[in-house]
C-alpha cells in the first residue's frame, strides 16, 4: 500500500505548496473475501492536513449516486456495496476548504482506500479537485498470490481470449496453475463460481469471454480464501465491464490476416463491437453493456502436413535422413511434403461471443445487476487418419449460456457498512462432436470464416433422442458410413487403413452440463479493515453424457448416463487489521456433494452389485497474515497463508469415460459415482518491496500437497480393479519471482517461476513400477520447472496519451515437459520460446463522427516464426514413430503382392512411380513407408505457427 | 475535434475489405491422364484381357479380364482410359464368387449384354497323369484332349438387378468328347471318343474364342458357334436356328444393317482314327478313340442370316464389321487388316502387331483388339482407324 502521510518529506512539500494531494487506490482486499463481486468498497481517513490529525464527524458523499457515511472518532470511513465505476468523492467538514477526488475507481470486490487531508478554511470556499490515481505496485495487506490483468491491458497485448491471458499469470503454464493438473482451478464470474464442474480437467472452463467485455482477470493461485475455495490450485476471476454511467463509450473493431504471406496468415478474421452507457429512462445510474465478438478462422493450418513435411533439421537423425532419402529420389520425390500449397485439409471454425450486463441501481444503497453471456465455438477437427477425406470432417460444437443475476444491498454507518449479496446463476454448457454435415456445411452464408448459422452434425438428431429409443431402434447413426478408401491420398492404395478418404469417423458423442445455483453472502465492514463475512451457496447440476465410438456400425455400444450431482457449501471469513499495514485472515469453508448417480461396480455386468453415492464433505480451514516490514514506510512486504484445500472430482469420472491424465494418459476407466473429494495441503510465504513507486519485485515460496486426486490406476480393491479412485498423490514445491515496472508511458511485468512437480505412485500394480519400492517418487508430466513471461506495454497501450504510438510485447520462454514418467534419465521436451507483439498507431477521426478516434493495429503472433516442440512421442522421444512400426505397416503389403494395373480403381498416378501404369508390391512398400510419416504428423508436436494480423479500430 | 478521413485509415480499410482468402480446398487425387494417339494401351492388367467389344454408345470397351483368382471377369472402361468397372455389377457383385465369364457383346439397343459363361471345362488329361498309351495306328497324332465342356450363352439387361437366374440364356454343350459306355473294350465300363474338331484345336492352341457371340442390328438374335457351326438365338423366344452351309464355321459376325454374317470356317483336310489304351503303372485304367481333324485354312467367310449367298472372301480369322458394314477386320499372320467388301487388297492396320480379336467402334474410328505383348498375355489396345 502506498504509504503517502508516511513520507514527511512528501507531505511537507505538499503543504507547502498549499495543495492537497493525495490518495490512492489500492488493491486492498481482504484474501479473496472480496475477491469477486460486481460492486467494491471505498474506506479511508480523513485527517487535518496541518496536523495530520484525524477528523470525526467528515461527511463523505459519492457524487451522483446519493451514498454518504461520515467518519468516526479515528477520522475513518468506509462505504461498502458500492457499484463498479469511477466516482467523484466529496469530503465536507465545516471550518474546512471541501476535497472533491474525483476518478476514485471502485473496482469489483475491491476495496480503494483514500486519505484526505483537508485544509482549514475560514470563509466557504471552492472545493479543492484532486485526480486520484494509481494501482500499487505490492500490497501489504494481501495475504494470497494474484495477479491481475486490467482490461485496458487485455485489449492492447497480443492475446486472443481469456484462456491466454491467464496463461501469462506467473505460475500458470498451458493451463496448469503452480504445477497442478489442468482442472484444478475455478472461475468466477461476477463473483459466481461458474467451474465447468462436468469436464474441467479436459476441456477447462467451458465459456469465453471477449477481452473487449472484460475490466479485469485477477488469477489468484495461492492463498485463496474460503468464499471460492473449491478448487485445488487457483481461482480466476473474470470481472465484466459495466457500462459507464455517464455517457456512452463504444468500439469496433475489424482484425484479420486474409491479407499477409501465406507463412503469416490462418484465415483468421475478427469483428468486435462493443459499447456501453446510460439508460436514464431506466432510472439514474442505470447502464448497459453490450459486447459481440466474431472470429472467422480458415485454419490453414501449415503444421498438418505431414513428417515428410518437416525440415530435417528438426528431426531426429533416422528420420531426417528418410525424408532426405525420399527428396532425394526423382521418383519418390512427389511423397516429400505431398501437399504444399492450396491442398490443406479443409477445417473451417469460426467463434461467437456475445455478452450483456445490465447495472440498475434500487434506491441510493442496492444494485441489481443482469447479465447474459453467450458461447458458440464451432470448428472442425484435425485427425490424421481423415486428412484426406473431401467430405467428413470431425468437427465440434461448443455452446455456453450463462445468465446470472446478482443483488446487492448495504448500508453505511459512522464506521461501518453492512453489505449483503445475493446471486443467483444459470449455466448450459453443450458440447457435439461429430461428423460435420458437408452439405449443410457447404451451404451455409459465411463473412470472412464466419459462419452465421450453426454447424450441423450427420446424425445429431438421431444422437440426441432418448437412449432407450435409440437402443431399440439398433440403428447405426443416420450418415454415418464405414471408413475406407483406396485412392483419394496422396499415397494412393499404399494408404489403405492409414487414411480413410471415404466414410465417416466413427464418434459421436455429446455432453449437456446444466447448472442452476444461488448465493447469498453478507459482510460486515469496519472503517478501522476489519471485516467479517459469511455465506451459503449451492449448485444442482444435471448431466448427460452420450458417448459411441463407432457410430457406423449398428449395435455398436452407446454409453449414456444422466444425472443429477448437488454441491453444497458455507463459509465463513474474519480479516482483522491490527494497523493499516498488517492483516490477518482466518477462514473456514464446509464443502459437501453428492453425485446423484448409481451404476453398476461392474458396468459390464449388469448384474453386478450397485455403487450407491453418499454425501460427501470436506472442512477447509484456511489462515493468512499480510503486512509490511517495520521502518520499510510501507515498501516492503511479506504474506504467509496455508489452506486446505478441496474440489468435487470432474462429474465425468462418476461414469465411465477416458482419463487424458499426464499420470495416465488416455486409459479408458470404469466410473464411480461413490468418488470423494480431491483434497490437498499448500503453503506459501513471500516477500515483496517497491521502489520509488515504479519498480516493484516480490518473491514467493510455495508448496502444495495433493493428496487425492483422480487416477486411473488399478484399484487393489476387489471387483472394483479399473475404477477410478482418488488415489493419486503428488507434491509441488517452487518460487516465483515476480517484477512489475511503470513509467509514464511504460509498463512490465516479468514473471519467473521455477517449480518442481513430483508424484508418488500410488498404483502398486503398475507393471511399469517397483512393487518393491514403497515409495516411487517422478516428476509429474506437467512438470514444467522453468517458466518465463515478460510483458510491457508503452505509448498509448500503457495509457499515455502523448503519442499517437502503442505497442505491447509478450515473451515467453519455458523449459520443456518430461517426456515419460518411468524415463530414468527424465527426458524432457526442450524450451519453448515465443515473442508476440502488437503495434497501433492512432489515424484521427472518423468521418461524419465527432469524437470518434481510429487507430491501425498491427499484430504478430510468434513473429519469429519458431518450430516450438510441445510434445513427442513417449515411445521414441523424438517426432516420428518407431522404425519397427513403420515396417509393421509396411509389411502389410506383401512382396508378392498382385500388381495394380491402370485400369484398378486402386490405380493411383501418384503411386506409380516409374509411371509404367502398373503400381508394384515393391513400389506399394516404398509409398506406404512414406504414408505412414504422413500420419504421424507433427501437427500435435508445436505450437502456435506465427501469424501477422491488420486491423482497425474505432472508438468514441 | 472534427472528423477526418485520413489517408491511413483509407488504404487499411481497402487492404481489410480487399484481402480475404478462400478456403482451402481438400485434396483432390489427380486423375488418371486420358489416353490418346493413333494407338494406345487401354489395360495394363497382368492377367490376360481379352474379346474387346464396344458398348452401344462407343465411350467404354467391354472386355474380359483373368485377374489373380478371377478367371473371367467382365469390365468396362471408358475407351480413353480409367478406371474399370464391373460391367454387370449385380451379376458379379459377390466378389468371392469364381465364375468365368467371357466374349461380352453388348446389344446395339445398349440395353444387354450377351456373353458366355462356362460351367464346365475339362481336365487336358483323361486318364490321369503319366499315362502310357499303346495305340493300334502309332504315328497317329497325339493332340491335347479338348477342354470345351458346356458353357451358357447368357443375355443380360444393364438395367437389371434381380437374379441371372431369370436371365435368358442357351445351354452350349461342345461336341467332341463323351464316354461310349456301351462299348466293352478289354473290360473295362466303356470306352471314351475323342474328336479333335477344328475349333478345339484352335481354342487349346490359341485359346480362339470361337464361340463369340453377336447381336443382330435388331438386339433381337444373337449369332453364335457351338465350333461345329454357326447358329441364331432368338433371345425372345429361345428358338434355335442353325445357318445353314456354315460347318465348322467359328466366330460369327453380324453386320451393322443385319444383312450378312461374316464367320471364320476351320477348313477340315482330311482325318485320322485311332485306338489306344493308356496303362499307368501296369495297370490298363482306360481306353479312348480319337479322331484328329487334320486343320486347313481359316476362311473368312459371309452368308446371309438365312444360309444363303454363301461365300468365301479369303484367309483370315476372327472378323469384325466396321460400322458403316463396307469392310470387315480380321486376324492373319498375328495382325490386324482390313478388307474392302468392294474389293481391292487387304490392307495392314497399323499398330496391331500380335493383335487378335478386334472389335470397331460404333462411331468407326477406332478398331479396340487384344494384343499379346512380350510376357505373352494379352492387353486391350485401341488403335485409330482414321488416316
Amino acid at each position: 500500500m502506498r504509504r503517502w502521510r508516511r513520507s514527511e518529506g512528501w507531505a511537507a512539500e505538499q503543504r507547502g505548496r498549499l495543495v492537497l494531494v493525495l490518495t490512492i487506490v489500492i488493491l486492498v482486499v481482504t484474501p479473496g473475501a472480496l475477491a469477486a463481486q460486481t460492486t467494491g468498497t471505498i474506506a479511508g481517513r480523513v485527517t487535518d492536513a496541518a496536523s495530520d490529525l484525524p477528523l470525526a464527524t467528515a461527511q463523505v458523499a459519492i457524487e451522483g449516486l446519493g451514498r454518504s457515511t461520515t467518519t468516526d472518532d479515528d477520522g475513518r470511513f468506509v462505504l461498502g456495496g458500492v457499484p463498479t465505476g469511477s466516482y467523484s468523492l466529496r469530503i465536507e467538514l465545516l471550518s474546512y476548504r471541501p476535497l472533491t477526488l474525483e476518478g476514485v475507481e471502485v473496482r469489483a470486490g475491491r476495496r480503494t482506500s483514500l486519505e484526505a487531508p483537508l485544509n482549514a478554511a475560514a470563509i466557504e470556499m471552492e472545493p479543492i479537485v484532486v485526480k486520484a490515481e494509481r494501482i500499487p505496485l505490492i500490497e501489504p495487506e494481501v495475504s494470497e498470490s494474484h495477479h491481475v490483468t486490467l482490461g485496458r491491458q487485455l485489449r492492447e497485448l497480443p492475446t486472443d481470449n481469456t484462456e491466454a491471458a491467464i496463461e501469462l499469470t506467473p505460475g500458470v503454464t498451458d493451463g496448469h496453475f503452480r504445477g497442478g493438473r489442468i482442472g484444478q482451478e475455478t472461475y468466477v464470474v461476477d463473483g459466481f463460481g461458474v467451474k465447468n464442474q462436468l469436464e474441467g480437467s479436459s476441456q477447462g472452463f467451458g465459456l469465453e469471454f471477449s477481452p473487449y467485455a472484460l475490466e479485469e482477470i485477477d488469477v489468484t493461485t495461492g492463498g485463496f480464501g474460503v468464499e471460492y475455495g473449491a478448487a485445488l490450485s487457483g481461482v480466476v476471476n473474470l470481472r465484466s465491464r459495466r457500462g459507464d454511467p455517464e455517457r456512452w463509450h463504444g468500439r469496433l473493431n475489424v482484425l484479420g490476416d486474409h491479407w499477409a504471406p501465406d507463412d503469416y496468415s490462418r484465415g483468421f478474421s475478427e469483428l468486435a463491437a462493443s459499447a456501453g452507457g446510460p439508460l436514464p429512462f431506466l432510472g439514474p445510474g442505470t447502464t448497459l453493456f453490450a459486447d459481440i465478438l466474431f472470429q472467422g478462422l480458415l485454419d490453414a493450418d501449415p503444421r498438418s502436413q505431414g513428417l515428410t513435411c518437416l525440415d530435417p533439421a528438426d528431426a531426429e537423425p533416422e528420420l531426417a535422413a528418410a525424408i532426405d532419402s525420399l527428396r532425394a529420389d526423382p521418383t519418390t520425390a512427389n511423397l516429400y511434403c505431398p501437399f504444399e500449397s492450396d491442398m490443406f485439409p479443409n477445417q473451417e471454425g469460426d467463434k461467437f461471443i456475445g455478452f450483456l450486463r445490465l447495472d440498475f441501481p434500487v434506491g441510493q444503497s442496492s444494485n441489481f445487476m443482469a447479465s447474459l453471456l453467450r458461447n458458440r465455438l464451432q470448428r472442425q477437427l484435425y485427425t490424421q487418419d481423415f486428412k484426406y477425406n473431401p467430405t467428413y470432417q470431425l468437427g465440434q460444437r461448443l455452446t455456453g449460456t450463462l445468465g446470472t443475476l446478482a443483488f446487492d444491498w448495504a448500508k453505511d454507518t459512522q464506521g461501518r457498512a453492512y453489505h449483503v449479496t445475493a446471486r443467483a446463476a444459470a449455466l448450459r454448457l453443450d458440447r457435439y462432436l461429430g461428423v460435420v454435415d458437408p452439405e449443410a456445411l457447404a451451404g451455409r452464408s459465411t463473412i470472412a470464416g464466419f459462419g452465421i448459422s450453426d454447424f450441423e452434425f450427420l446424425g445429431e438428431e438421431f444422437a440426441r433422442l432418448p437412449i432407450a429409443e435409440q437402443r431399440n431402434a439398433g440403428n447405426a447413426v443416420p450418415g454415418y458410413s464405414e471408413p475406407g478408401g483406396s485412392t483419394g491420398s496422396p499415397f494412393g492404395p499404399a494408404a489403405e487403413g492409414i487414411f480413410f478418404t471415404e466414410g465417416t469417423p466413427g464418434i459421436a458423442n455429446w455432453s449437456r452440463y446444466d447448472l442452476i445455483g444461488a448465493d447469498l453472502v453478507g459482510e460486515l465492514l469496519a472503517a478501522a479493515g476489519h471485516s467479517f463475512k459469511a455465506g451459503l451457496s449451492g449448485r444442482y447440476h444435471t448431466v448427460e453424457s452420450y458417448e459411441r465410438a463407432f457410430a457406423y456400425a449398428p449395435d455398436s455400444i452407446v454409453n449414456f448416463n444422466s444425472y443429477n450431482p448437488i454441491t453444497l457449501n458455507g463459509f465463513a471469513e474474519a480479516r482483522i487489521a491490527t494497523s493499516q499495514l498488517f492483516a490477518a485472515t482466518v477462514g473456514v469453508r464446509l464443502e459437501a456433494f453428492r453425485s446423484g448417480l448409481s451404476i453398476p461396480i461392474d458396468t459390464t455386468n449388469s448384474a453386478a452389485p450397485t455403487i450407491d453415492s453418499d454425501w460427501k464433505t470436506v472442512f477447509t480451514p484456511r489462515v493468512g497474515f499480510a503486512g509490511a516490514f517495520r521502518n520499510s514506510a510501507g515498501q516492503t512486504a511479506f504474506h504467509f497463508n496455508y489452506s486446505r484445500v478441496a474440489q468435487p472430482p470432474d462429474f465425468r469420472y462418476f461414469a465411465d469415460t477416458t482419463i487424458g491424465d499426464s499420470l495416465r494418459t488416455d486409459v479408458r476407466r470404469q466410473g464411480n459415482p461413490n468418488l470423494g473429494f480431491e483434497e490437498g495441503r499448500a503453503y506459501e510465504l513471500g516477500v515483496s518491496h517497491v521502489w520509488r513507486d515504479a519498480i516493484g519485485l516480490s518473491l514467493t515460496a510455495f508448496r502444495k500437497e495433493l493428496n487425492k486426486l483422480v487416477t486411473g490406476s488399478l484399484s487393489v480393491s476387489g471387483s472394483a480393479a479399473g475404477q477410478f479412485t482418488t488415489g493419486d498423490r503428488g507434491t509441488i514445491k517452487g518460487v516465483e519471482l515476480t517484477a512489475y515496472g511503470r513509467w509514464p508511458g511504460i509498463e512490465f511485468r516479468v514473471g519467473y517461476t521455477l517449480q518442481e512437480a513430483t508424484g508418488l505412485t500410488s498404483g502398486a500394480l503398475d507393471e511399469d513400477v517397483d512393487p518393491d519400492a514403497s515409495v516411487l517418487e517422478f516428476p509429474l508430466a506437467f512438470d514444467r520447472r522453468h517458466s518465463l513471461d515478460v510483458i510491457v506495454l508503452a505509448g498509448r497501450s500503457a495509457a499515455y496519451t502523448g503519442t499517437g504510438w502503442g505497442g505491447s510485447l509478450v515473451v515467453s520462454a519455458r523449459s520443456g515437459f518430461p517426456l515419460d514418467r518411468h524415463d530414468d534419465l527424465i527426458t524432457r521436451l526442450p524450451w519453448t520460446y515465443a515473442l508476440a507483439i502488437r503495434v497501433t498507431r492512432d489515424l484521427g477521426g472518423f468521418p461524419f463522427c465527432d469524437g470518434c478516434r481510429t487507430r491501425a493495429v498491427l499484430d504478430g503472433r510468434n513473429i519469429t516464426g519458431r518450430d516450438n516442440v510441445i510434445a513427442l512421442r513417449r515411445d521414441t522421444g523424438g517426432l516420428g514413430p518407431p522404425p519397427e512400426d513403420v515396417a509393421a505397416v509396411v509389411d502389410d503389403i506383401p512382396s508378392d503382392m498382385q500388381p495394380i494395373p491402370r485400369e484398378s480403381s486402386r490405380y493411383n498416378p501418384l503411386t506409380d512411380l516409374d509411371r509404367n501404369e502398373l503400381i508394384t508390391a515393391d513400389e506399394m512398400r516404398r509409398v506406404r513407408y512414406a504414408a505412414e510419416l504422413d500420419r504421424n504428423d507433427p501437427s500435435l508436436f508445436f505450437g502456435a505457427a506465427r501469424q501477422l494480423r491488420l486491423g482497425l479500430e474505432v472508438t468514441f | 475535434m472534427s472528423a477526418r478521413c485520413s489517408p491511413g485509415f483509407i488504404g487499411l480499410a481497402v487492404l481489410l475489405v480487399g484481402a480475404c482468402r478462400d478456403a482451402p480446398e481438400p485434396f483432390v487425387p489427380p486423375e488418371r491422364e486420358p489416353l490418346g494417339g493413333p494407338a494406345w494401351q487401354l489395360t495394363y492388367n497382368l492377367g490376360d484381357d481379352r474379346a474387346p467389344a464396344w458398348t452401344a454408345d462407343g465411350q467404354n470397351v467391354i472386355y474380359t479380364a483373368v485377374v489373380d483368382t478371377q478367371p473371367g471377369l467382365l469390365l468396362s472402361i471408358p475407351y480413353r482410359g480409367g478406371t474399370a468397372v464391373r460391367a454387370l455389377g449385380a451379376v458379379q457383385a459377390d466378389t468371392s464368387a469364381v465364375r468365368r465369364f467371357t466374349t461380352p457383346a453388348a446389344s446395339p439397343s445398349g440395353e444387354a449384354l450377351a456373353f458366355v459363361h462356362f460351367i464346365r471345362l475339362f481336365d487336358t488329361s483323361l486318364c490321369g497323369t503319366g499315362a502310357l498309351s499303346i495305340c493300334d495306328v502309332p504315328s497317329h497324332p497325339r493332340l491335347p484332349y479338348p477342354r470345351l465342356g458346356t458353357a451358357w450363352l447368357r443375355v443380360r439387361r444393364f438395367a437389371d438387378s434381380g437374379s441371372v437366374d431369370d436371365d435368358p440364356r442357351y445351354e452350349i454343350d461342345f461336341a467332341g468328347r463323351f464316354f461310349d459306355e456301351t462299348a466293352d473294350t478289354l473290360g473295362l465300363p466303356g470306352v471314351y471318343v475323342i474328336d479333335h474338331f477344328p475349333f478345339h484345336q484352335v481354342y487349346l492352341a490359341e485359346d480362339r474364342q470361337v464361340f463369340r457371340p453377336s447381336w443382330s442390328p435388331d438386339s433381337r438374335h444373337i449369332a453364335f458357334s457351338d465350333g461345329l457351326q454357326v447358329l441364331i438365338w432368338d433371345v425372345e423366344s429361345g428358338e434355335l436356328t442353325p445357318v445353314p452351309g456354315t460347318e465348322d464355321g467359328v466366330a460369327p459376325a453380324w453386320s451393322p444393317d443385319g444383312q450378312w454374317i461374316a464367320f471364320t470356317r476351320l477348313e477340315r483336310l482330311g482325318t485320322a482314327s485311332s485306338f489306344c489304351r493308356l496303362i499307368i503303372n501296369g495297370i490298363l485304367t482306360c481306353a479312348e478313340r480319337s479322331t484328329v481333324y487334320t486343320m486347313g485354312r481359316r476362311l473368312l467367310t459371309l452368308v446371309r442370316p438365312d444360309g444363303s449367298e454363301l461365300r468365301e472372301i479369303g484367309e483370315g480369322d476372327e472378323p469384325a464389321w466396321a460400322a458403316d458394314g463396307t469392310r470387315l477386320y480380321y486376324v492373319s499372320l498375328d495382325r490386324i487388316w482390313s478388307q474392302d467388301l468392294e474389293g481391292g487388297i487387304p490392307m495392314l492396320v497399323s499398330g496391331t502387331s500380335g493383335g487378335r480379336e478386334p472389335a470397331a467402334s460404333p462411331d468407326g474410328r477406332l478398331l479396340a483388339f487384344a494384343q499379346r505383348g512380350d510376357d505373352g498375355t494379352y492387353s486391350i489396345w485401341i488403335v485409330s482407324l482414321e488416316p
